[in-house]
C-alpha cells in the first residue's frame, strides 16, 4: 500500500518559487491494483509519480511506502553515454545483484530485444528503444509496484503486447502505476484510475470512470 | 531486505566501476590524457627551470626536478580530485532516479576513483624516474601517505562545498575555475615560498595546500629547510572541509537532485 498524505509541490524557478503544481493530494493506492494516472499536460502527473517513487520530495506532506516500489521509468535511470548493457550492469549492481549479474543481464537483453543496439550508447536510441530498455530493466527486479511514465506505452504494438503479458504473468505479485494518453492502453493495463485536476487528485475505482471524468473536464 | 550498509556498498561498487570506466575509457585514449596532461605540464616547467639554471631559484643543493615533480603531483592530485568532485553530481544525474543513489555517494566514490588514478600515475612516474636515475623514493613514506589522504579529504570537501555553491549560484563556477591559478602559484608549486618576503610568507602559510606541498617535499628530501609546515594544521583543514562538505550535501540534498 502506498499512502499519499496532503502532498503539495512547487518548484523553484529562476524567478523565485513557482506556482503550486500539486496542492493537497491524498491517496491510498492499494498493492495488486494497477492504476492509471490521467490529466492534462502540465497537470503534475510526472511530478506525482516522481514523488511516489521517492526520487523527488513534496514541498509539504508525505508519502509512505509499505511495499517495494520501483524507480520511476520516465527517462531517468539511464546514463546516455553508457551502452544499454553497461546501464543494465550498473542497475543490477546497485540493487545488490553482483552474484547473478550475467543471468539478469541475459534476461534484460532478451526482454528488451534491442539486438546489437544493446551494446551501443543509450544516446543513439530512439524513444521507443529507451522505453523497451527501461521496462526490461525494471522488470528484472521484483517490485510490488512498478512506476511507469509513458515508458510502457511508448513501445510499438509488439512490445506493448509483450509488456502486458509480463504484467499479466506477474499480476498476483505486482501492480503498475502508469501515465499514458492512449485510452486503449490505459484500459488494457489498469483497473483503477487517478484523475489529476487543478492540483488535486480524485481516485476512481474503475479506470473507465476516471477516463469519463477526464473527458468531461476537457470539453 | 538488505541492510542499509549492504545497500550503500552495492551502490558504491556500481558507481566505482562506472566512474572508473568513464575516467579511463570515457573518450578515445582517455587514459592516455590522464597521464600526458601532468607529464606535458611537468616537462614544460622542467625545460624552463633548466634554461634558468644557475640563476638562483630553488637554492641549496636541492634536486630541482624532483622538488618540482613532488610538488606538482600533490597539487595535481588536489586539483583533479576537487574538480571531479565538483562535477560529480551533474555527471551522474541520471542515476538519482534510483532512490538508493545519493549525491554524497557519487561525490565520495568519484574522488576515490581520482585517488586511484593519481596513485597509478604517480607510481608510473616514480618508476620511470628511478630507472632514469632520479631520487624518487621518500625517506619518510608514512608522511607521504598521510599527506595524500589529507589532500584527498581537503579536495573532496572543497569539491563538495563548491558543488553546492555552484548549484545555488551557477555563476560562481567561473570564480572557482579562476581561483585554481592563484592557488597553484601561492601554494609554492613552482616558486619556492622561501623566495617571498617574510611578511607575505606568513600570510601564505595560512593556505593548507602550502603545508601539504612542503610536508610532501620534506619527506622526500633530507635535509630540507622548509617553511616548518604543520601536519596537524593541514589535518584540521582537511577534516573540517570534508565534514563541512558532507554537511552541505545533507542540507541541500533536495536541491542537488532536483531537476
Amino acid at each position: 500500500m502506498i499512502l499519499v498524505q496532503d502532498v503539495h509541490k512547487r518548484y523553484k524557478t529562476k524567478r523565485g518559487v513557482g506556482k503550486w503544481v500539486l496542492r493537497g493530494i491524498n491517496l491510498v493506492i492499494p498493492t495488486g491494483r494497477s492504476v492509471g494516472l490521467i490529466g492534462k499536460n502540465g497537470a503534475g502527473k510526472s511530478t506525482l509519480l516522481r514523488i511516489i517513487g521517492g526520487v523527488d520530495y513534496p514541498t509539504k506532506g508525505k508519502v509512505v511506502r509499505n511495499c517495494r516500489v520501483s524507480w520511476p521509468m520516465n527517462g531517468g535511470g539511464l546514463e546516455a553515454t553508457l551502452t544499454g548493457r553497461q546501464n543494465a550492469k550498473f542497475t543490477c549492481r546497485i540493487h545488490g545483484h553482483q552474484a547473478d549479474l550475467e543471468e539478469r543481464i541475459q534476461r534484460i537483453e532478451d526482454f528488451a530485444e534491442l539486438g546489437t543496439y544493446f551494446d551501443e550508447p543509450v544516446q543513439t536510441y530512439s524513444s521507443g528503444m529507451k522505453a523497451r530498455l527501461q521496462f526490461a530493466l525494471s522488470m528484472a527486479f521484483d517490485f510490488d509496484v512498478y512506476i511507469s511514465d509513458e515508458a510502457t506505452a511508448a513501445g510499438d504494438a509488439t512490445f506493448v503486447k509483450k509488456a502486458q503479458k509480463a504484467f499479466d504473468d506477474a499480476v498476483n505479485r505486482a501492480s503498475l502505476i502508469m501515465v499514458a494518453h492512449n485510452e486503449a492502453k490505459l484500459k488494457s493495463f489498469c483497473q483503477s484510475g487517478i484523475f489529476l485536476y487543478n492540483g488535486k487528485a480524485i481516485w476512481y475505482e474503475k479506470i473507465d470512470d476516471a477516463l469519463a471524468a477526464y473527458r468531461e473536464s476537457i470539453q | 531486505m538488505a541492510s542499509p550498509i549492504a545497500n550503500t556498498f552495492s551502490v558504491w561498487h556500481g558507481l566505482f566501476l562506472r566512474e572508473t570506466l568513464d575516467r579511463f575509457f570515457g573518450c578515445r585514449m582517455a587514459w592516455a590524457w590522464l597521464i600526458f596532461e601532468p607529464v606535458i605540464h611537468m616537462s614544460l616547467i622542467a625545460v624552463y627551470v633548466a634554461a634558468r639554471r644557475g640563476s638562483g631559484g630553488v637554492g641549496t643543493n636541492l634536486p630541482v626536478l624532483e622538488w618540482l615533480i613532488v610538488g606538482l603531483m600533490v597539487f595535481f592530485f588536489f586539483r583533479r580530485a576537487a574538480l571531479q568532485t565538483q562535477h560529480s553530481v551533474d555527471s551522474n544525474k541520471a542515476f538519482f532516479a534510483f532512490r538508493q543513489v545519493k549525491p554524497n555517494d557519487v561525490a565520495l566514490v568519484r574522488s576515490t576513483v581520482e585517488a586511484f588514478s593519481m596513485f597509478l600515475i604517480a607510481t608510473m612516474l616514480a618508476l620511470v624516474g628511478i630507472i632514469c636515475g632520479y631520487k624518487m623514493i621518500p625517506h619518510d613514506p608514512l608522511i607521504v601517505i598521510v599527506v595524500c589522504l589529507l589532500v584527498w579529504a581537503l579536495a573532496t570537501g572543497y569539491g563538495m562545498i563548491t558543488c553546492v555553491i555552484m548549484r545555488l549560484v551557477p555563476e560562481t563556477g567561473h570564480l572557482f575555475m579562476v581561483m585554481m591559478m592563484p592557488l597553484y602559484i601561492l601554494s609554492g608549486t613552482i616558486i619556492p615560498l622561501a623566495m617571498f618576503p617574510a611578511s607575505i610568507r606568513d600570510i601564505l602559510m595560512y593556505n593548507p595546500m602550502a603545508h601539504a606541498l612542503e610536508l610532501a617535499r620534506s619527506s622526500f628530501f633530507y635535509p630540507y629547510h622548509s617553511m616548518n609546515p604543520s601536519l596537524s594544521y593541514l589535518a584540521v583543514w582537511s577534516v573540517s572541509l570534508l565534514l563541512a562538505g558532507l554537511l552541505m550535501f545533507k542540507l541541500f540534498h533536495k536541491r542537488l537532485i532536483e531537476r
